[in-house]
């Protein structure tokens, strides 16, 4: 591994958007007002992720990693900066376009799973292409096609109450990329499993990447980080190191 | 005792610091109790309130039935011999009939309520007068003495309690009676009387001989089952001997009861309070079904306190007793503010129903009530308290504790019991709603029926001429006559005209005239009026055929009728009736005219009804009518027809001093209370499916509310995955619409069970109609999707990044 960059204006070749780039964060600060109190959770990120990039962001506790996988995923907005995802900015786009987005080119896949324990392994996965509008026929056989890439496809009846913490996040992967999303963004995907199932579902994610999928993962367990190319570190809300693989 | 206390200490604790659980809680149950305790003190006043008599259980009136249906026609003075000898079940029986006089006394003329009556009618009471003595047998027999007894209110007005008054006289329509006795303050016989005086006299006389009730107080170790099993035995003998004029198969499907007293004098009510009452019972129900809703949803949040209780020692049966105190508590807070609803409710209640209800002047919150309260508030505490409480009680320790505090939820088994008691809800709400819609449609349906007549800007007063002067018909019209003209003077009077045997909208009298039929003879039952010839044209009654009556029409001149087009229609069929005839007694009554048909009640067809003209009246029948029906005087005027009362009451005061007055009203007055207690029945019933729909709909709205506070984690997820704000509102309002979808289905059945015990009190509408069902289904989804609308919008407002942290 070897050091590059920091929390800085990206050098030339490396940064800005060209073919490649996939994500552009410009500059992106978050601040939280509570109170009378201002909680810079990051300042003045600059970041580029490229087509097929398998990212990991490592940092410690409160160094606002979760907050830049939010802004990532458009679950929560900049205070401040540009953040371009495809070559087009994001930052003035409406709460529902954000959401179409959101639905269309980003997979999440979170430390406790979060799978909805009234669907059935099936229905929780088909759930990002419903809100799509996707036809039955189409979504079916993309359920389908995602099951069976996570190895979970003899299970599509079953509840998550009913499967092992392992079975859910791959179901919860299969969620995840059943959209074909630009990016899956994985936040601490191993923090609830032990280490049998964890190594599991990190070879999964390095084989969906080999397979072409961009991924940004949230981790503070280094053997994790390095299942990916580059490692971006985080420390009081800026990227204070950068390493590849 | 001590942990009695204890549980009572922390649960008056627990409910202090929920002060929004607290109060939506109290609320509802206080609607729910005291809607309950205020319908109950009715029921108790009108049904269940012990008779003011001794001994009250033992009063029955003996009732006919004929196929299911009371029998309307009285008893006959034969009839009521027939009963005097076959009266072994009984101690005393008695005979009554309504009758009035004019009593004059101090310079005017009043019009008093009488019952003549047979003399054992006081024994049947058990009542004895305070002053001088009861009737005799002597007394009650043709050519007998003119003899009274007076109740103590006419008692104290004309003879100022006098105790001297025994052995004096009254003059009652000019006869003078003799005062034997006085009956204590406080008595009222039913029906109620000022005065009672002897009933053999009219034994003979036209129509006094029927129309008799017979009351009858059943022997000591006799039961009331036994006195009619006694009756019925004699049901067939009696109606071969009594009942000739009815068919071979009436006759003999005619039996007779003893029916309880009680019964008899509440008989009307009974049917529309017990629906009533059933109805504010399912109000309590779905307010139980509320509370107990929101204390599943509190104990679910309470899961890892309890469990720690549990930890700690405390068995199953503790925790019990724990949560079913708090139930029994908040149910007691909620009892005590229910009483307060009821005392005000109770007021609201009655003055909706002035006059409608028997018995109202009992009607008050008693201890009966208190007790009613306390058992409803205990019974609703343990009903409301019992889910929740089993729920905590099966908590699972283990589980509930390694739980975090944020995942604490309700299960699926719980969430299931908390739908179908929304559903439940909502089935309720729905059987309430339609039986109100129905009851709207029939006042709507009522108030839309034509009574054939204008009603607006008429006025009408009643007046009595028995005793008076006027000793023949030509006497007689020629004050009606003098009546007329001087009220037709009155500035603001259109017209005026007199009306003898009943007022439109009012029971009037019916007679059985001769009517050739199919080439013979007969005597149907009909309406009988005699009018003066203004009468159509103060009505505003068209005449269909034929003329009017004419002052040519007089008491010499050959006798007139006019019929009704029911009438008409009835008995001519296709034949023009006009030129055709009559008989009533000996006379022949050329028919002259026909005329609109015009209403006697607006829940019933019109019925055929002949008229006569006052000038050709026979005197006999006209005074012998008014002992039950008054006369009336019809004004129409181009003014607010009570803006004149005063000057028609003095016009009338004026041609004669000595004729009563009574009942000076509007003709809309009158058409008011002949709707009073369907309005009554629909206000009610509206009020309680208003109840039941704001408690439904706060019931969806509290459960949805929780499911959104419980799902937050789920919407952030959702809301993640792409879901767009209309999505999450879909969802919450769909699982809103579900729940209400389900209780409509349930309560549509609920209503097509229930919905024919409405049947008899329905008009115009049947009970399956199928426009009430869908248009209140309807609105009932419509206020369940707007309770479930306000969770779903605070669910699109989730933030998902916060509620995705909920880990």
């Amino acid at each position: 591994m070897e050091p590059t960059t920091q929390s800085k204006p990206p050098a030339p070749g490396n940064g800005g958007t060209n073919g490649h780039t996939l994500i552009h964060l410009d500059g992106v600060t978050k601040v939280f007002f509570t109170d009378e109190v201002e909680t810079h959770a990051l300042s003045g990120i600059y970041l580029d992720i490229r087509r097929g990039e398998y990212l990991s962001i490592s940092g410690p506790s409160g160094c606002g990693k979760s907050t830049l996988l939010s802004i990532l995923g458009l679950l929560d907005s900049p205070t401040d900066g540009k953040y371009t995802l495809n070559e087009s900015p994001l930052e003035a786009l409406s709460i529902s376009d954000r959401t179409r987005i959101r639905n269309r080119e980003i997979g999440f896949i979170f430390q406790a799973f979060n799978l909805i324990g009234d669907l059935t392994v099936y229905e929780n996965v088909e759930l990002p292409l419903t809100y799509r509008g996707m036809p039955g026929s189409e979504r079916r056989q993309r359920v389908q096609e995602a099951l069976e890439r996570v190895g979970m496809s003899h299970r599509v009846k079953h509840y998550p109450a009913q499967l092992s913490g392992g079975q859910q996040q791959r179901v919860a992967v299969a969620r995840a990329l059943v959209g074909k999303p630009s990016i899956m963004l994985a936040d601490e995907p191993t923090g609830n499993l032990d280490s049998k199932n964890g190594e599991a579902v990190m070879e999964l994610l390095r084989d969906l990447h080999r397979e072409g999928a961009t991924i940004c993962m949230v981790t503070h367990d280094p053997r994790y980080a390095d299942f990916a190319e580059r490692t971006v570190h985080l420390f009081d809300g800026r990227i204070v190191e950068e390493t590849r693989a | 005792m001590n942990t009695l206390i204890q549980d009572v200490k922390y649960a008056l604790r627990t409910l202090g610091r929920n002060p929004g659980f607290t109060a939506v809680a109290l609320l509802t149950l206080a609607l729910g109790i005291g809607a309950n305790t205020a319908m109950f003190s009715v029921v108790y006043g009108v049904l269940l309130r012990p008779l003011p008599y001794p001994e009250p259980e033992s009063m029955i009136e003996i009732s006919g039935i004929l196929r299911g249906r009371p029998l309307e026609a009285g008893f006959t003075a034969n009839a009521f011999d027939y009963w005097k000898q076959h009266r072994d079940p009984f101690e005393s029986v008695a005979a009554s009939v309504g009758q009035g006089f004019n009593l004059v006394g101090a310079g005017r003329a009043e019009r008093i309520r009488a019952l003549r009556v047979s003399p054992q009618f006081f024994q049947v009471f058990g009542v004895r007068p305070i002053l001088g003595r009861e009737f005799i047998p002597d007394d009650d027999r043709a050519g007998g003495p003119d003899v009274a007894v007076l109740n103590y209110s006419l008692w104290r007005e004309h003879f100022n309690g006098d105790s001297s008054a025994v052995g004096r006289s009254v003059s009652l329509d000019g006869v003078p009676y003799t005062v034997i006795g006085v009956m204590p303050q406080g008595f009222a016989s039913n029906p109620p009387a000022d005065l009672w005086t002897t009933i053999e006299p009219v034994r003979d006389s036209m129509g006094s001989g029927m129309n008799y009730e017979i009351i009858a107080r059943i022997r000591p170790g006799v039961s009331q089952q036994q006195a009619s099993s006694y009756l019925g035995a004699l049901s067939q003998p009696f109606a071969e001997e009594n009942y000739s004029w009815l068919k071979a198969g009436d006759r003999k499907a005619l039996s007779f009861w003893a029916a309880p007293f009680r019964y008899v004098i509440s008989s009307d009510a009974r049917q529309p309070l017990l629906v009533l009452f059933a109805a504010v019972g399912f109000v309590l129900l779905i307010a139980c079904v509320n509370v107990a809703n929101l204390l599943v949803a509190r104990t679910a949040g309470r899961g890892r306190e309890l469990a720690l209780r549990s930890a700690l020692g405390a068995g199953r049966a503790r925790i019990l007793r724990q949560v079913l105190t708090e139930s029994v508590l908040l149910a007691a807070f909620g009892g005590a503010l229910g009483l307060l609803v009821a005392y005000s409710g109770l007021d609201y209640l009655l003055s909706l129903a002035p006059d409608v209800l028997p018995r109202a002047e009992h009607i008050g919150l008693n201890t009966w009530a208190l007790l009613f309260t306390a058992g409803t508030a205990l019974l609703t505490g343990i009903l409301f308290g019992i889910a929740p409480a089993f729920q905590a009680a099966g908590t699972g320790v283990n589980e509930t504790l390694k739980e975090s505090e944020g995942r604490a939820s309700l299960s699926l088994h719980r969430r299931k019991l908390s739908a179908a008691m929304v559903c439940a809800e909502v089935a309720l709400s729905l059987i309430l709603l339609i039986g109100s819609g129905l009851l709207i449609r029939t006042f709507i349906g009522l108030l839309s029926t034509d009574p054939g007549f204008n009603p607006r800007n008429l006025l009408t007063l009643q007046i009595w001429t028995t005793g008076s002067k006027y000793d023949s018909t030509p006497a007689l019209h020629a004050f009606y006559q003098e009546v007329q003209r001087r009220v037709q003077a009155i500035p603001g009077v259109q017209s005026a005209s007199i009306v003898a045997a009943g007022l439109p909208l009012e029971r009037g009298i019916n007679l059985n005239p001769g009517v050739v039929l199919n080439g013979r003879v007969e005597n149907p039952s009909v309406d009988y009026r005699e009018i003066t010839p203004d009468y159509i044209q103060t009505l505003g009654v068209p005449l269909l055929a034929g003329r009017n009556f004419q002052l040519a029409d007089s008491f010499d001149a050959s006798k007139v009728t006019m019929i009704n087009a029911e009438f008409a229609r009835e008995y001519f069929k296709d034949q023009n009736p006009v030129g055709k005839s009559l008989t009533l007694d000996k006379d022949q009554l050329e028919i002259v005219g026909v005329v609109g048909d015009v209403r006697s009640s607006l829940n019933e067809p019109p019925p055929p009804t002949f008229f006569v003209p006052l000038a050709q009246a026979s005197f006999k029948t006209d005074q012998f009518l008014q002992a039950w029906s008054p006369t009336s005087i019809l004004v129409r005027t181009a003014v607010n027809p009570l803006s004149l009362s005063h000057a028609v009451q003095a016009a009338v005061r004026d041609a004669d001093p000595n004729i009563p007055i009574g009942h000076v009203r509007s003709m809309e007055e009158v058409l008011a209370v002949s709707l009073a207690f369907q309005r009554l029945l629909m206000a009610l019933m509206s009020v309680f499916a208003g109840l039941a729909l704001l408690l439904a709909a706060v019931g969806i709205y509290g459960v949805l509310s929780y499911a959104v506070r419980q799902r937050t984690r789920e919407i952030g997820i959702r809301l993640a995955m792409g879901a767009q704000r209309h999505d999450v509102l879909r969802l919450v309002v769909g699982q809103g619409f579900r729940l209400a979808l389900a209780g409509l289905i349930i309560g549509v059945a609920g209503a097509l069970a229930l919905t024919h015990y409405l049947s008899s009190l329905l008009f115009g509408v049947k009970p399956n109609d199928p426009l009430t069902f869908v248009a209140v289904s309807l609105a009932l989804l419509a206020v369940a999707l707007l309770a479930a609308y306000v969770p779903a919008l605070r669910a699109t407002k989730v933030d998902p990044i916060t509620a995705l942290r909920h880990e």
